[in-house]
């Protein structure tokens, strides 16, 4: 083993402004104590390090005596190795190092600057609880912890090929996981390619089995639906510095699911998941539907509405396919415009721009009333289901052009594509339609209605491979 | 890849095999017809007539509208009128909004079956406009703003779709009218329509059934008589029937068919006597009357008896007209055809013993008595 050299870590850390060496000599040993000030607590340095070593009067200063009878932090222990120095530096906590003895002890010291626990913005909830996920993985896990007490309960640490050192822990419940789904993260964050930074995003595209628009790994920004999750044997995984935490396996169905709907009346919550239901097949389905009609096939729309839409076109110079793609380009620009504006603004800028956009296009002949209205109404049905809102657009986008080139045959073939690609796509090892289209009974009580309070966060996966027979 | 082979072969494979019908075409680039009316030249060549939907930007206002245009063109065949016809039109007619396939009694009386085929086979147009004949002058008819509604075909469609109509005249579409020339005789029983009312106030009347044999026509029935046939074919769901009052003969009750129901019993005793049975089980109510009437349970015998005595006697009567012309007006030929095809001939129909069996119950509230 090689000894621990200052003068090696000097060198490896030479241009750290922020590395402070606090030199101490007592009974004639010299004592070297380092750490990163911005990312340390110096006074609480000062109070469990530094003035009981100035203070002892032990005579014989190795690493055990200093680390078992001296330094009074509560969390501390014996360096091997200088990476390890170093790392610890890094992280904020201090290392006290004896020269001559070439060997040094760490302290856990780090006091970041870090987000107080907030409500996510995007998963408000009206009667559930507030507190969200934060950047910093401690809180996160404590938050996780508070809720699930559970000697089950693992947390794995993870370690990644990252240069940065990112702390990514595991959460599972021991008894409940799934221990497919379990063994394939494991595979797949062990064989995870060296990067630069490890975010939560890297992980999730990592875990993902194929390229799709749709989200295969799941995330939530809230403690008490990764404790359900954990609840129904998937695992959670917990990036350091992201406020999001992974959950996986990940379901299609998923994606109708709004944190409210563990907490409000399920009568309530079944009508409206039904509405985001009818909203998804309005926003994926209707304006292909909409342009095959208003462009081969007049024969299945009522005379008198295909005298008003004719009308409504009559001074559009540009082909219906031009204007449904032009309408929804505008209505992306609006969207896009909203989202990254500051709230307050972005809101202003999404309600102004929509109505004059919608009415001037309509005065100047670039769009028809009837298109503006059905553009509307697939846009506002796609904010129901935020989660998908990617998949629905490009899938939106697809079948628009299958309808323009060949009707509603057209429209078939991409209904078809698009139902193939859903059951195609795998999450973790599980279909990502499950349970929809297993041939033996589940355990999932949480499909396209919400079963009964008592029936769920059971765990789902018991059989393993036999559930997506 | 093999499976991406495969898959990508199958989608252009729909792609082509699914798109031969029509092609991409905007709502405003065409021309939509609404009512379709053929009538024959002197000549005996097919004179076409179309109304059509028009949707354009006017220059009054900047504004977008719609205008009903009024095509006429004759050819050799429909489809060269057609063609004829889009020589002088802004963009391409299409055909997937007419409700209404108007044949002139003039071209009826000439023989529809040469202007039929392209009806019947064209892709782009449908077989489910109602077919109906008019009596009149078809350019004036064309040529009229009806009030009711703007477009002549719609309120055509709307006209023969009244429930009042509907329940005791029927409505025929193309594609039933094809299926009756299918049948053995050819005979096909459909609505005629006039115009009628003072300038200006000008409305579309049903007027009957017209009876077309091999495409030809061959007789008129006028309501009452169209009432009956349509009764005896199954066809009536509710309607009136107005009969003498029992007490005062110059004085009429009108009674509502609640509920009517006929079925045909073909008896082939032997090749000589072919016994046809119309049993008809009708449920009236008393609508109207024009005189007192004590409504006891010996005036509803005697009512009743009426009804059923006046449906028979039209029933019998209406089939030995016809048959005397040796016009099937009840496909009974069919049914011959089908069971004994050796016994059908020309002369069949004067072997056919013809009843018409009605039982008519007669529903009374069980207060009112008196209708003073």
């Amino acid at each position: 083993m090689a000894p621990i050299s200052l003068a090696r870590i000097q060198k490896i850390l030479q241009d750290n402004e922020d590395i402070t060496y606090r030199k101490i000599v007592n009974n004639e040993e010299t004592i070297i104590i380092i750490f990163a000030g911005n990312i340390s607590d110096a006074h609480y340095i000062s109070e469990v390090i530094i003035k009981p070593l100035v203070e002892t009067k032990e005579k014989k200063l190795d690493v055990e005596t200093i680390q078992n009878s001296i330094i009074t932090a509560s969390n501390t222990g014996i360096l091997q190795k200088e990476e390890e120095a170093i790392l610890h530096i890094l992280q904020g906590n201090a290392v006290v190092l004896v020269p001559s003895l070439s060997s040094g002890i760490f302290c856990e010291v780090k006091q970041y600057k870090k987000r107080a626990v907030e409500t996510p913005p995007a998963e408000a909830v009206l009667k559930g609880p507030r507190e969200g996920f934060t950047e910093d993985i401690s809180d996160n896990i404590s938050m996780l912890t508070k809720r699930v007490k559970d000697s089950r309960l693992k947390l794995e640490k993870v370690h990644l090929e990252d240069t940065c050192n990112t702390l990514v822990m595991m959460a599972y419940l021991e008894d409940r996981v799934c221990k497919k789904t379990l063994a394939y993260i494991q595979e797949k964050l062990q064989n995870m390619p060296p990067v630069f930074v490890i975010t939560a995003a890297k992980i999730e595209e990592l875990l993902e089995e194929k390229p799709t628009a749709f989200d295969t790994i799941g995330y939530t920004e809230k403690p008490d639906i990764a404790a359900a999750r954990l609840g129904e044997g998937r695992v959670a995984i917990f990036v350091d510095g992201t406020p999001i935490v992974l959950t996986a396996p990940y379901f299609f169905l998923e994606n109708f699911q709004s944190p409210d709907d563990y907490y409000l009346n399920r009568y309530t919550v079944n009508a409206l998941r039904l509405l985001r239901w009818i909203g998804f097949f309005i926003s994926v389905f209707v304006l292909p539907l909409y342009l095959a009609l208003i462009t081969y096939h007049f024969s299945l729309i009522p005379t008198v509405f295909v005298f008003r839409l004719a009308v409504s076109r009559a001074g559009v110079p540009f082909p219906a396919i031009l204007e449904v793609l032009l309408m929804m380009f505008f209505f992306q620009i609006l969207r896009e415009a909203g989202v990254r504006l500051p709230q307050s603004v972005g809101q202003s800028i999404s309600i102004v721009g929509a109505l004059i956009l919608g009415d001037t296009a309509i005065n100047s002949g670039l769009a028809s009333s009837i298109t503006v209205l059905v553009v509307a109404l697939v846009s506002i049905s796609s904010f129901l289901l935020p989660k998908v809102y990617g998949g629905i657009w490009l899938w939106s986008d697809i079948m628009i052009l299958f309808s323009a080139f060949l009707g509603l045959p057209g429209f078939y073939i991409s209904f078809i594509l698009f139902w193939s690609h859903l059951s195609s796509l795998r999450s973790c090892g599980y279909p990502y339609l499950f349970p929809l289209g297993t041939l033996k009974s589940y355990r999932y009580r949480d499909v396209i209605f919400k079963g009964e309070e008592m029936d769920m966060y059971k765990p789902i996966f018991h059989r393993g491979e036999e559930d997506e027979k | 890849m093999k499976n991406k082979f495969i898959s990508i072969s199958l989608l252009l494979i729909l792609i082509f095999a699914l798109t031969g019908c029509f092609s991409y075409q905007d709502i405003n680039k065409v021309l939509f017809v609404t009512l379709v009316t053929v009538d024959v030249t002197d000549t005996g060549e097919p004179m076409m007539r179309v109304e059509a939907f028009h949707a354009y930007r006017s220059k009054k206002g900047q504004g977008e509208t719609g205008n009903r245009l009024v095509f006429e063109s004759t050819g050799e065949t429909i489809f060269d009128a057609i063609r004829n016809m889009n020589q002088s039109a802004i963009y391409k007619m299409d055909y997937t909004q007419n409700k209404v396939l108007v044949f002139t009694e003039k071209a009826a009386e000439y023989g529809i079956h040469k202007f039929l085929d392209i009806f019947m086979r064209d892709q782009e147009i449908l077989l489910y406009p109602s077919i109906v004949i008019y009596r009149g002058d078809i350019h004036e008819f064309l040529h009229t703003s009806f009030k009711q509604e703007d477009f002549t075909g719609t309120y055509l469609n709307h006209l023969l779709k009244n429930k009042v109509i509907a329940t005791h005249l029927k409505r025929n579409q193309l594609n039933q009218y094809l299926n009756y020339r299918e049948i053995e005789d050819q005979v096909a029983a459909i609505t005629m329509i006039t115009m009628e009312g003072e300038p200006g106030e000008e409305k579309i009347v049903v007027q009957g059934s017209c009876i077309l044999k091999e495409d030809k026509k061959v007789g008129t029935l006028e309501d009452e008589k169209a009432k009956i046939f349509n009764l005896l074919n199954n066809q009536f769901k509710n309607g009136l029937f107005t009969i003498s009052h029992p007490n005062k003969k110059e004085e009429h009750i009108t009674l509502q068919v609640l509920k009517a129901k006929t079925k045909t019993n073909v008896h082939f005793e032997s090749e000589e006597s072919i016994s046809v049975e119309k049993n008809v089980h009708l449920r009236i109510s008393l609508g109207e009357t024009q005189a007192s009437l004590e409504l006891d349970q010996k005036m509803i015998e005697t009512i009743q008896k009426e009804l059923e005595k006046s449906i028979k006697k039209q029933g019998e009567d209406l089939f030995h007209q016809y048959a005397e012309k040796k016009i099937d007006l009840f496909q009974i030929g069919e049914a011959i055809c089908r069971k004994k095809p050796s016994w059908y001939d020309e002369d069949v129909f004067s072997r056919i013993h013809f009843v018409v069996n009605v039982k008519v119950d007669m529903t009374t509230s069980s207060q009112t008595r008196g209708y003073r």
